[in-house]
């Protein structure tokens, strides 16, 4: 037979009221559910933007004046954004002081009716002879071996895969390589070497069903590496000092940018869920007075029985663990489930670039939040834990009657 | 079913009270509950105090527990005055040497019979044997109610079932208020009877609060308590029936 602990009564106390036990898990598990959702969507798009910025390379972007939020938007999420800048530009920019390295980039939004993917994608054509953003990872995979005209790398959210054959404007391109998830509109990208990218134009008059009207000489960006010892920033602005019609933004404004687009989603979400979280202390310490004060006798005659004050403190404060540690489980249980299923989802409607932060973090945001959920417990039970324990057990007792 | 199982030294001093007084405020009254108040009780006694309801019978068995502290005097339990001990000590000498039994209702109504009768040794010496505690409940007539709760038990079987529980730290000094305060007659006489044969085969000493003077011949010694003060009725003890509220 199992021994009579304190911890056995919090718990046959928990089931005497059921109702009672049952709204004060829900409003923890609710409160605790919202910050573990919220909190992870946040460190999931901190960890994309790490993977992504890590992916990415470089430490400046030159697009077309007037371009820059759509190709922001692009970079984050994917979303297919064309715009056309003269290529001389690049030579400019190559011969400044503090850059190391640049690298061209070509955007087109690939048909809706593609056979690879559902809706449109982006194809991006590279120089694979400059690119540094993509070539480490060629390196890897691609044991050295040079990456032909219409050899191309997909990112992971496009449905190819290794040594597939698709077709684009007309023109066949073979899937050489697979990116690793970032979460970023990397995912959702189509590298395509530059020399495939421009037969894939010029054909698209004759083999596509929409003719391309990019000409030769025209690009979307270009990727800039800062030599180590130079300042990113003096360098953006020597850039922009030289050329008219191109603006520069960094990698780390690539941040500041989805910073400002889920700033208010965010701030709405943490306040929303710092108001549930008040509202369970309060609830939670009104509960937990009024079960004490029903409760003085029963605690006085423990008291009779030889229970010390501490005992008596013990086992409110236990009751209260009890209950907030489970609804705290509850809570996070079903954030989990809900995140999981739903991940995607919030991705596409918030328009931010989300990836899983990896399983410690999530294991140990998931416990701080489970300490904080018992902490607010002990927190709101406090009062009527420390008033009835130092209650005269005579008191308690006639306070019953 | 006492710690000596009868075998303590027979008049050693288990209770002794000097000028004890309980006064509160009440409004713009000052009441005094226990009046100046000196009582000695020995090993092996069977006190029983009657009075009036609001008389200060219960102030007087919760000072005697220390369960609330005199406004002023001295009480000694086991030769430990009550007002050198600290929490800690006071509890353990509740838990281990006396043993309280309320009018109310006052198990536990989430553990069943079996479990009240343990829940004792959660603050005592150590947990109580299931075994032991089914025997307690057995010698109170309980034997096939042990995982009844109390919701499931008439009123006398709960007293019952509370005389256990008070029994399970095998306690020197059983502190009884009106436990057959709501009883039927056959009842509170079965009850009366089982106090009595702790008092007379286990040695156990009582103090037996009640309103109903007919029990109060239970005991080996009456008192009465009167406008919280005590004075000794010997015509109880002779079993002389003459009224109590005279």
């Amino acid at each position: 037979m199992k021994e009579i602990t304190l911890y056995t009564l919090a718990l046959q106390n928990l089931r005497r009221k059921p109702y009672r036990a049952v709204v004060i898990g829900l409003c923890v598990a609710v409160a605790t559910g919202s910050l573990f959702a919220a909190t992870i969507v946040l460190r999931g798009v901190q960890h994309s933007l790490t993977v992504g910025r890590a992916r990415l390379g470089a430490d400046l972007i030159v697009v077309p004046i007037g371009h820059e939020v759509p190709a922001q938007e692009a970079f984050i999420t994917g979303q297919p954004s064309t715009f056309y800048m003269p290529d001389d530009i690049k030579e400019i920019i190559t011969a400044l002081p503090g850059v190391q390295q640049t690298s061209t980039q070509v955007f087109i939004e690939t048909l809706s009716n593609a056979s690879c993917c559902i809706g449109e994608f982006f194809l991006v054509g590279f120089e694979p002879e400059t690119d540094f953003t993509i070539s480490p990872w060629l390196a890897t995979h691609l044991d050295g071996e040079a990456l032909g005209p219409f050899d191309i790398i997909v990112g992971d959210r496009i449905l190819l895969r290794e040594d597939e054959t698709v077709i684009f404007y007309g023109t066949a391109f073979n899937v050489v390589g697979v990116l690793e998830k970032t979460g970023m509109g990397i995912d959702r990208t189509i590298y395509v070497p530059m020399e495939g990218m421009r037969t894939m134009i010029a054909d698209s008059s004759e083999l596509a069903e929409k003719t391309l009207t990019v000409a030769p000489e025209e690009i979307s960006s270009i990727l800039v590496s800062v030599a180590p010892n130079a300042d990113i920033l003096d360098v953006a602005e020597r850039i922009e000092a030289n050329l008219d019609n191109a603006k520069v933004f960094t990698a780390a404004q690539l941040n500041q940018a989805v910073g400002n687009q889920l700033q208010g989603v965010l701030g709405v979400t943490f306040g929303v869920t710092i108001a549930m979280w008040l509202m369970s202390l309060l609830t939670i310490g009104l509960v937990f007075s009024l079960t004490v004060n029903e409760r003085q006798r029963e605690l006085g005659i423990l008291r009779a029985m030889g229970a010390q004050r501490q005992a008596i403190f013990r086992l409110v404060m236990g009751e209260a663990g009890l209950f907030t540690g489970l609804g705290g489980l509850v809570g996070l249980a079903s954030a989990a489930i809900l995140l999981a299923g739903f991940s995607r989802l919030i991705q596409l409607r918030l328009h931010i670039p989300y990836l899983l932060p990896n399983w410690f973090e999530i294991v140990g945001i998931s416990f701080l939040l489970l300490v904080l959920s018992l902490l607010t417990g002990a927190l709101a039970s406090l009062h009527p834990a420390l008033s009835s324990s130092k209650m005269e057990p005579y008191a308690a007792i006639r306070q019953g009657e | 079913m006492s710690r000596n199982n009868g075998s303590k030294p027979k008049n050693a001093p288990v209770i002794n009270i000097e000028k004890i007084n309980k006064h509160y405020q009440q409004g713009n009254e000052i009441v005094r509950a226990v009046d100046d108040v000196s009582l000695q009780v020995l090993s092996g006694d069977f006190v029983s105090i009657t009075g009036r309801s609001g008389s200060g019978k219960t102030t007087l068995l919760s000072l005697i527990g220390g369960l609330t502290m005199p406004t002023a005097g001295h009480i000694e339990i086991f030769n430990q005055p009550l007002e050198s001990l600290d929490d800690a000590a006071l509890s353990t000498l509740r838990a281990r040497r006396i043993g309280f039994v309320f009018q109310f209702a006052s198990l536990i109504p989430t553990l069943t019979a079996l479990d009240n009768v343990r829940l004792p040794g959660l603050f005592g010496s150590g947990q109580v044997n299931p075994k032991d505690a089914a025997n307690l409940l057995s010698w109170v007539g309980l034997s096939d109610k042990l995982h009844n709760f109390p919701s499931e038990l008439s009123g006398g079987q709960q007293t019952r079932v509370a005389l256990a529980r008070a029994l399970a730290n095998h306690p020197d000094l059983l502190l009884a208020d009106e436990p057959t305060g709501n009883l039927d007659v056959e009842t509170e006489h079965e009850i009366l009877t089982l106090l009595s044969d702790l008092n007379r085969e286990r040695g156990m000493t009582i103090l037996l609060v009640t309103h109903n003077p007919e029990l109060a011949r239970h005991g080996t010694r009456h008192l009465v308590m009167h406008n919280g003060m005590l004075t000794e009725n010997q015509d109880i003890i002779a079993n002389k029936k003459v009224p109590i509220y005279d």
